[in-house]
């Protein structure tokens, strides 16, 4: 009886599974997290947070459509002056409180919030360099808190500026600057507090403490201390978009020893990179032990 | 991502770039009834290379508190001129004008002998044919240019000893809204903007920058350049070599209950800037000295300001004139006329 012999099967050759590269892996961490960030609990923070210069702005709108303060004013300008205000908005709401808050609250959960969860495991077992993972993560926040702040400034510029006689096309100028100015701000406080959130236990704590106890109390002490902080640097761009208006004249008192623009921009810049290159350091060095 | 997610960046995304567009197109010549650019219409009737360029809101000061008491100071001659001028032309300069727009033209090489040109924009409610006639029963010529009507005068002026003539000559710009008179030379300009042949002033980003700081709440303003005027000023070597390196200057007022007015001058350098808030606060400080002996005077001295904006080497000097103060002015002229 003849046998037939069955050929044997082609072997399958093992499936060569490289690792993606640290821009393509920081991308789908920052997939991942983008719809995570926008659709949690903390964006109805953020909304809160962003909402509340824009429901200020549509107040000042109505006050002076009925003419309310149209007569107010300081020296020979109009305190009303739409420009004015919107510049006082950019200063006193987003630079100093609304950019410096959402940098905490978002830039030191990035990591923390997965340790808290005990989902970073599951990020951690992928192959992928874990310093892909805090910036994809970090990519997924600067998207989040730029796509929500920014469009609260543009509503506010519209709501605010043609108020007391200001132009929309004449203040054109100051919000690119402005927009400009926020998003550095996000970049290099998110930047800072994702460091903070790598490296601190406590971190929400600790950047509170910097945000608003280290940087608003060293700024008003002359010295060289305020080089310590990332609102000194901010503060060196700020009078440039600000409105040149007598009105504010008090304000950029405050703010008149800053450095020059292109000085401050290479300290932002440098923190920038400094802060989230040790967050990414700090992420792939450290052993994340998850408590039971 | 997830769909909810790409919707809401798309979203974000298209509501920024839909307002940046509004806002460039603001910028770059504006959107009507919405988003114009800083200034009257009027300023496309304006060259880009004037020297000084000026606005009043003649309406708003005419119904202010503020005028109505100046309206107390004016003299008798003063008030029947407003009444020929209705008389013969039908204006009534109290409701029939809107607001006016000035300039000044002069070329930065300019020198003092050069002949000045500019000219007036009113917009109003002109009876046209009315102030047609009456400028050709003054022997005003009609000319035209570029299809164009236009009415020349010549005006003999009053230096008998030069015997020298100016020329002054009007035309009507938007049918009979928009009035334009001054100097020929300057009128072929305003003829040759409405053809589109020249740039007009909204292309000048100096002059369109300081518009827009200095137009925001004030019903009068007038911004120019400090160095082209000096030049023309007619003043001695001596003085002009001591006038401050000033390259722009701006003033802007809000008349109402009273006047709110600030001057600033932007200076060369920020030694300048510096040299000059000095100079200022000097003048400010002196005048604060004199005027404290007098009441009337002294809330004006007080309001007076000095601030200095390092950032674009401007000083800038904002004061109040409130009705009090011109109550204490009337007073004091009663008194001088009174017979002793």
């Amino acid at each position: 009886m003849a046998v037939e012999s069955i050929p044997a099967a082609p072997p399958v050759p093992a499936r060569a599974t490289r690792p993606p590269s640290f821009v393509t892996a920081a991308f789908r961490v920052f997939d991942l997290s983008l719809g995570q960030m926008l659709w949690s609990r903390r964006t109805i923070f953020l909304a809160l947070v962003v909402s509340a210069p824009v429901i200020l702005g549509l107040i000042v709108r109505i006050l002076t459509s009925v003419g309310i303060g149209g007569s107010v004013r300081l020296g020979g300008s109009a305190v009303v002056a739409g420009p004015s205000i919107f510049g006082l908005f950019i200063w006193l709401l987003y630079l100093r409180f609304i950019i410096p808050v959402l940098g905490v609250f978002y830039g030191t959960s990035l990591i923390a919030d997965e340790v808290e969860d005990k989902t970073i495991t599951y990020l951690f077992t992928r192959p992928i360099a874990r310093g892909a993972v805090v910036v994809g993560k970090y990519l997924a926040y600067l998207a989040a808190t730029s796509l929500v702040v920014l469009p609260s400034v543009m509503i506010l510029y519209f709501l605010v500026v043609p108020t007391g006689g200001g132009s929309l096309a004449a203040a054109f100028p100051a919000l690119v600057k402005d927009l400009a100015l926020l998003g550095i701000g996000l970049a290099v406080y998110g930047s800072l507090f994702a460091w903070v959130g790598a490296q601190f236990k406590y971190p929400l704590v600790t950047g509170l403490v910097f945000a608003f106890g280290w940087e608003q109390g060293i700024m008003v002490i002359p010295g060289y201390l305020k080089r310590f902080t990332i609102a000194y640097y901010i503060q060196g761009l700020v009078p440039h978009a600000m409105p040149q208006d007598s009105a504010l004249s008090i304000l950029q008192l405050v703010v008149r020893d800053s450095l020059s623009v292109p000085m401050s921009l290479f300290w932002l810049g440098f923190i920038f990179v400094l802060f989230l290159a040790l967050a990414a350091r700090a992420v792939s060095r450290r052993e994340y032990v998850l408590e039971q | 991502m997830t769909k909810r997610t790409r919707y809401f960046m798309i979203g974000s995304v298209g509501f920024l770039t839909l307002g940046l567009t509004v806002g460039l197109a603001a910028y770059y010549g504006g959107i009507r009834g919405f988003a114009e650019p800083a200034g009257p219409e009027e300023l496309n009737y304006v060259p880009s290379d004037a020297a000084v360029v000026a606005f009043a809101n003649v309406r708003q000061l005419m119904d202010s508190q503020f005028r109505q008491q100046v309206k107390g100071l004016e003299s008798a001659d003063h008030q029947k001129g407003q009444e020929e001028l209705k008389n013969e032309i039908g204006i009534d300069i109290e409701r029939d004008i809107d607001y006016v727009v000035a300039c000044m033209l002069a070329s930065p090489t300019a020198t003092s002998t050069d002949a000045r040109s500019g000219y007036v924009l009113a917009r109003g409610n002109f009876d046209r044919p009315r102030i047609e006639a009456f400028i050709r029963d003054k022997g005003g010529v009609e000319q035209e240019y570029r299809g164009r009507k236009m009415f020349v005068h010549a005006e003999v002026a009053a230096t008998a000893t030069t015997g020298a003539s100016h020329e002054m000559a009007l035309t009507f710009i938007d049918s009979k809204k928009v009035v334009a008179f001054g100097t020929p030379a300057a009128l072929h300009r305003v003829i040759d903007l409405q053809f589109a042949d020249a740039q007009t002033v909204r292309a000048n980003p100096e002059v369109m920058k300081l518009i827009g700081s200095v137009e925001p709440g004030n019903n009068a303003w007038v911004v120019g350049r400090f160095d082209v005027l000096s030049k023309q000023a007619h003043l001695p070597n001596e003085v002009t070599s001591q006038l401050p390196q000033v390259t722009w200057f701006s003033a802007g007022g809000h008349v109402n209950g009273g006047l709110n007015a600030v001057v600033a001058v932007q200076a060369r350098d920020e030694e300048a800037a510096k040299n000059l808030q000095q100079v200022v606060a000097g003048f400010i400080a002196l005048a604060r000295m004199q005027a404290s002996a007098k009441p009337e005077l002294n809330a004006i001295a007080q309001s007076i300001t000095l601030s200095n904006d390092t950032s674009n080497n401007t000083v800038a000097v904002t004061f109040t004139l409130p009705l009090a103060a011109l109550d204490a002015l009337k007073a004091a002229k009663t008194m001088l006329q009174e017979p002793k």
